[in-house]
């Protein structure tokens, strides 16, 4: 994913590297065209990394159009397929209780309703239990239920998702540049949009990308990207925060109900739990989204209806992030459509060879891309047909041997268990720089866990660029810790293999820190203080860091 | 008839208290709940160790920090921060009487750790400049066997050992940022080398812990001696990470200065670091040493009784009430369990004292996360916070009059940004234990 | 009538007529099955973990539950791993890292058939547990690691 300087002309400039365009640029790159995609960040650090993770069936959408809940679960199977190793199976429980306004047979019509497409997506059929019952499955369940049902749906690393799709695309001959910003449009002499001047954030280096055709995949950031292209497109903001445990409250997800009738979960996300989401309308800063403390009431008032004991859990930080949500007016946040719109700017008689995409879910990616690809094919001229949903993403080939891993290269097993999660049937080649004798792959974050070895490879194959980018590629410093056990070790490995100076390498920690310290301190409470005492006197005590942080 | 002392914290404040009660003659109990801050120090001592978080204090100014002999900085402490414990001990003598007790309290502390053939180098004139696994340079006065002998003062050209399998350690990256510090305070010159071990420390990848545990086996001191054999010569530094065994690390570290070189440890941070577990155990048997009797469970609530304190044991945990006429609480900032920040807010459990920050504002009683500024430089009131003591080092507003406080439970100052943690503790244990024995000396009740 | 709250809005809330059909015809066959008594697919819960065994999904066990919210205090500050050393231990498993995967990874080796290889070679000394500044009880963490389902 470098190569900031070589060729700058491509058949489709994409702005915007979360799923949709990571999503659109492989299945652009893989019909064989030419395809450049800038992110201002880091690859899926916005919607993409805040969202729920969560590759669902579209449940809720029986009520609204069945056609809906058969294509998202045909594609939640689809991403299955394509990438079985970054997926994870979520049973859900989802007890009802005397106050709840819909009652156990309604809701169990629902579901089986929803049974009949559950073998769409690898699904298995819902069962009914009595509060006995449910209590013996999860005894942290609030014993006020009337009964309970357990479903259950699919969980992805979206940001490692995004990753997947971005290295395929340039393993197809895209080019995926990151922490590059989108300027100013290039326009041809009858004003069509052939392309953008963008900027790389961390050289500061400039140049013209010339494109035949120029999407606008920004997410949230849609209306800045279309304002900047001399177009306008409006959206309805929706503020979206979950809390994050320090390791699992349960290996099922919970249905919690808001104050306000919202549905909540409390659900399973890798090593840890979350806890979310809230819907508001948002109108601040897109680049500087804090968790205010009212969200995090509302959402822990929700969960103790369900788990009344969820209060004991340590939580170590949140994340937050926008949903692009299309433009509704009069309706509530949570009624507003989770749909997508491509929008061809020159087909409404504006800048000829643009293209928005705009809306959109997580869950649907795959299907939005192919529809986006479709049209600018269509464009293009262009009649290879889309193969996203056959081919593999990397590291999906196969199942890695997850044991045979760990002996190989002599790294403990929750170590091999992560790296396979992450790499796939890759995770051998991620280890082929280590030497079990004269380089042995060490551990640098105990938390995830993540591999020194693996930092490297990262480095080397997948165009990282930045120390707090890890958060997001390999979950480096989310964990307990925050950071304070493996950040420095971290910047060491990643200033070598980036060719950081020392300046550049202490910058790069102390801007985890502070993007770790925004993450904590609105949920600071219990043994997170504690950790955070200890994070704070090995950076200020014992690392030295000064008080002008950036 | 002499009185009964009792010590709440095994930290080093604790156990400076409790080893003063017992020289004076007193029959002290410790209770001790577990590892607290002092098992996790990475290798300095800082009685005043150059810091930003205090106002005018030259760090890396034009001078670069290395301007002030600790004894200044002492002096900038006392005017600069005027709630940090310190200037509740210099009395009428000011800065001078500070001194006089800083220097009394590391003598102290080197007679305790001496048969744990465990040193304190350093002194209050001079600059020691300690390098950290990351590579950066801690200036400061005082440091423990393992990172003393690493001080890069004086030296010709600094060797940074490779030990490849060893986790938490970056030879490369080590030295990569030390030759900028080096440059940026204007130290030079002074030539960095990474150097290959002649043998390795370890097979595979391994904690540091369990390097240092095999460095302790019999065949330790071979593997060290051939693995440094004929790396540096005179006037060079050779550095390891924190791996010269768990025990014994300054006689190792003085085996391996042949021929004009020296060895020593870098600053390391948990969990990489293996300083404060060394000094805990040396401080442990130092406890045994002067018969002073432990007990290891945590303590409850301080109740108290007339002159008389009552100590119950805390949820889950048993020992019977212990009573005392002299009580010293030692019991930390959060780690340590001084301080718990629960779901009714911040609180001081033994005694649900008021806690407050060094511009007076309270914590106590407030969620957490309210007590904290965005922007993870800025002053934090919830890590500045702690009990308020009075000139005698009594906290303010506690009852009776045979209590005082030691360590960074007192309040007023940030360990971590004024990195005064270890000397606070030491210099304000030593003289909790003296004035509580003072005290029973006195006849109390 | 409990059961059916709410019908109302439901019906009022469905947004397409294949939608409402969709409804209708499970919603009768719901009503006529009830109507005919319980049904007869045997234990639901002997049903879910057939369905989901293959996962590593068991019932948490009280232990399992103590473990989760103990070691959630961990700060992974490292002290046990040194006392583990010292005391001359060599777990397949650093007790810091047993702390760290407790709760985090069980699901995953359960799934893998892998549990029972990680803690077996702790000999239980607990010199672990003495260095435990938050005071979790890292050495049955090694335990329930080292079980099999139903014990961790």
């Amino acid at each position: 994913m470098s190569g900031a300087t070589r060729a700058r002309q491509a058949q489709v400039l994409l702005i915007g590297g979360g799923i949709n365009g990571t999503g659109i640029a492989r299945d652009l790159a893989l019909r064989g065209v030419s395809v450049l995609l800038v992110e201002r960040r880091e690859i899926g650090s916005g919607t993409s990394w805040a969202s729920s993770g969560m590759i669902h069936g579209g449940l809720r959408y029986l009520q609204q159009d069945p056609e809906v809940t058969h294509h998202s679960c045909l594609d939640s199977g689809a991403i299955q397929r394509i990438a079985p190793h970054l997926v994870f199976r979520i049973p859900f429980l989802m007890p009802i209780f005397a106050d709840d306004p819909i009652g156990p047979e309604l809701v169990e019509v629902g579901l089986e309703m929803y049974d009949a497409y559950q073998p769409l997506k690898n699904g298995r059929p819902h069962t009914r239990l009595t509060p006995a019952q449910a209590l013996e499955l999860e005894p942290a369940l609030s014993d006020r239920l009337e009964c309970a049902f357990t479903l259950d749906e699919w969980g992805v690393d979206a940001a490692r998702l995004c990753v997947a799709n971005a290295l395929d695309a340039t393993g197809h001959g895209a080019r995926v540049l990151t922490h590059t910003e989108a300027l100013a449009p290039l326009l041809s002499g009858t004003g069509e949009v052939v392309g953008a001047t963008v900027r790389d954030t961390l050289t500061g280096e400039r140049f013209d990308v010339h494109a035949d055709l120029t999407l606008n995949a920004a997410g949230p950031w849609v209306p800045q990207v279309a304002e900047m292209m001399g177009e306008s497109v409006i959206q309805r903001p929706g503020k979206g925060i979950h809390l994050v445990f320090e390791r699992r409250v349960s290996n099922l997800a919970i249905y919690a109900k808001g104050v306000d009738g919202r549905d909540m979960f409390t659900f399973p996300h890798e090593q840890n739990s979350m806890a979310g989401t809230t819907d508001d309308d948002y109108y601040g800063d897109l680049d500087r989204i804090d968790t205010t403390e009212d969200e995090v009431a509302y959402v822990l008032q929700a969960m103790e209806r369900s788990i009344p004991t969820i209060r004991h859990h340590r939580i170590t930080h949140t994340i937050q992030g926008v949903r692009p949500t299309m433009y509704g007016f009069g309706s509530y946040e949570d009624e507003l459509s989770r749909d997508y719109a491509i929008i061809d700017h020159g087909r409404e008689g504006q800048a000829q060879g643009l293209f928005t995409i705009t809306g959109g879910k997580l869950a649907a990616y795959r299907l939005m891309a192919e529809d986006a690809a479709d049209q600018l094919c269509a464009r293009l001229g262009n009649r290879e047909p889309c193969r996203t949903a056959e081919l593999p993403l990397p590291g999906g080939e196969e199942e890695a041997d997850v044991g045979a891993l760990a002996t190989r290269h002599a790294i403990g097993l929750p170590a091999a268990l992560r790296l396979a999660f992450r790499h796939g049937s890759r995770a051998d080649e991620v280890l082929a720089g280590a030497d079990p004798e004269l380089r042995p792959a060490k551990l640098v974050c105990a938390c995830e866990p993540v591999l020194d070895t693996e930092l490297r490879h990262v480095a080397r194959t997948e165009g990282l660029r930045k120390l707090s980018d890890c958060q997001l590629r390999v979950r480096l410093g989310v964990g307990a810790c925050q950071g304070s056990g493996c950040g420095a070790s971290a910047a060491g490995v990643l200033a070598e293999e980036l060719g950081w100076d020392a300046e550049r390498t202490i910058h790069e920690l102390a801007e985890l820190a502070a993007l770790r310290w925004r993450a904590v301190a609105p949920v600071l409470e219990g043994a997170q203080v504690t950790a955070m005492e200890v994070h704070r006197s090995v950076h200020f005590g014992m690392i030295g860091m000064s008080g002008d942080l950036p | 008839m002499t009185g009964r002392a009792l010590v709440v914290g095994g930290g080093l404040a604790g156990c400076a208290a409790a080893l003063e009660l017992a020289r004076a003659g007193h029959p002290v109990r410790l209770l001790a709940a577990g590892p607290g801050a002092t098992a996790m120090t990475g290798g300095s001592l800082d009685v005043a160790a150059a810091s930003p978080g205090v106002p005018h204090l030259p760090w890396r100014d034009p001078l670069r920090g290395t301007a002030l002999a600790t004894d200044g900085r002492l002096g900038f402490l006392l005017s600069g921060a005027s709630l940090h414990p310190y200037t509740r001990l210099h009395g009428a003598g000011g800065r001078d009487e500070l001194v006089a007790a800083a220097r009394d309290a590391v003598d102290r502390l080197r007679s305790w750790l001496a048969p744990s053939q465990l040193g304190v180098e350093g002194d209050l004139g001079t600059n020691r400049l300690l390098p950290t696994a990351q590579g950066t340079l801690r200036i400061t006065d005082h440091a423990l066997s393992g990172p003393a002998e690493a001080d890069l003062t004086g030296s010709s050209r600094v060797l940074i050992a490779e030990a490849p399998g060893v986790e938490g350690w970056d030879a490369r990256g080590c030295a990569r940022t030390l030759i900028h510090e080096i440059e940026a305070l204007g130290l030079g010159p002074l030539p960095v080398e990474v150097v290959a071990l002649r043998r390795p420390l370890s097979r595979g990848a391994q904690t540091a812990a369990r390097v240092a545990a095999r460095l302790d086996g019999p065949d330790g001191d071979r593997i060290l001696t051939e693995a440094l054999h004929g790396i540096g010569t005179a006037g060079e530094v050779v550095l390891l990470p924190q791996v010269v065994g768990l025990r014994r690390t300054r006689e190792r570290l003085r085996g391996l200065a042949t021929g004009g070189r020296r060895v020593g440890e870098v600053i390391a941070f948990p969990p990489h670091a293996l300083a404060g577990y060394r000094l805990q155990c040396a401080l442990d048997a130092a406890l045994a040493a002067a018969e002073v009797e432990v007990i290891r469970a945590r303590a409850g609530q301080v109740r108290v009784d007339g002159e008389r304190y009552r100590v119950d044991p805390a949820a889950g945990q048993s020992f019977p009430v212990q009573e005392a006429d002299a009580l010293v609480l030692a019991t930390g900032r959060f780690v340590g369990g001084g301080l718990v920040a629960g779901p009714e807010g911040v609180r001081e459990p033994l005694l649900g004292l008021p806690l407050s920050d060094p511009e007076g504002r309270r914590v106590d009683g407030i969620p957490a996360h309210r007590s904290v500024r965005k922007g993870y430089g800025n002053p934090q009131p919830l890590y500045s916070a702690g009990v308020m003591v009075d000139e005698e080092l009594r906290p303010v507003a506690a009852p009776g009059r045979g209590l005082w406080a030691a360590g960074e439970w007192i309040g007023g100052f940030d360990p971590a940004r004024e990195r005064t943690g270890l000397g606070t503790a030491l210099i304000t244990g030593v003289a909790a234990g003296r004035r509580a024995a003072a005290h029973l000396d006195a006849g109390a009740p | 009538m409990r059961g059916y709250r709410g019908i109302f809005h439901e019906f009022t809330h469905t947004g397409s007529w294949r939608a409402l059909a969709l409804q209708l015809r499970t919603g009768i066959v719901h009503v006529a099955r009830q109507l005919a008594g319980r049904r007869d697919d045997g234990d639901p819960l002997a049903r879910f973990f057939d369905n989901y065994g293959p996962d590593g999904v068991r019932p948490a066990s009280p232990v399992d539950r103590m473990l989760r919210l103990d070691a959630q205090a961990c700060l992974v500050c490292g002290l046990c791993s040194v006392a583990c050393a010292a005391a001359g231990g060599e777990p397949r498993l650093d007790p810091r890292d047993a702390v760290v995967a407790a709760s985090r990874l069980h699901i995953e080796w359960r799934r893998l058939g892998l549990e029972g290889t990680a803690g077996s070679a702790c000999a239980g000394c607990a010199a672990c547990d003495a260095a435990c500044p938050q005071g979790i009880p890292i050495h049955e963490v090694q335990e329930a690691l080292a079980a099999g389902p139903g014990k961790g």
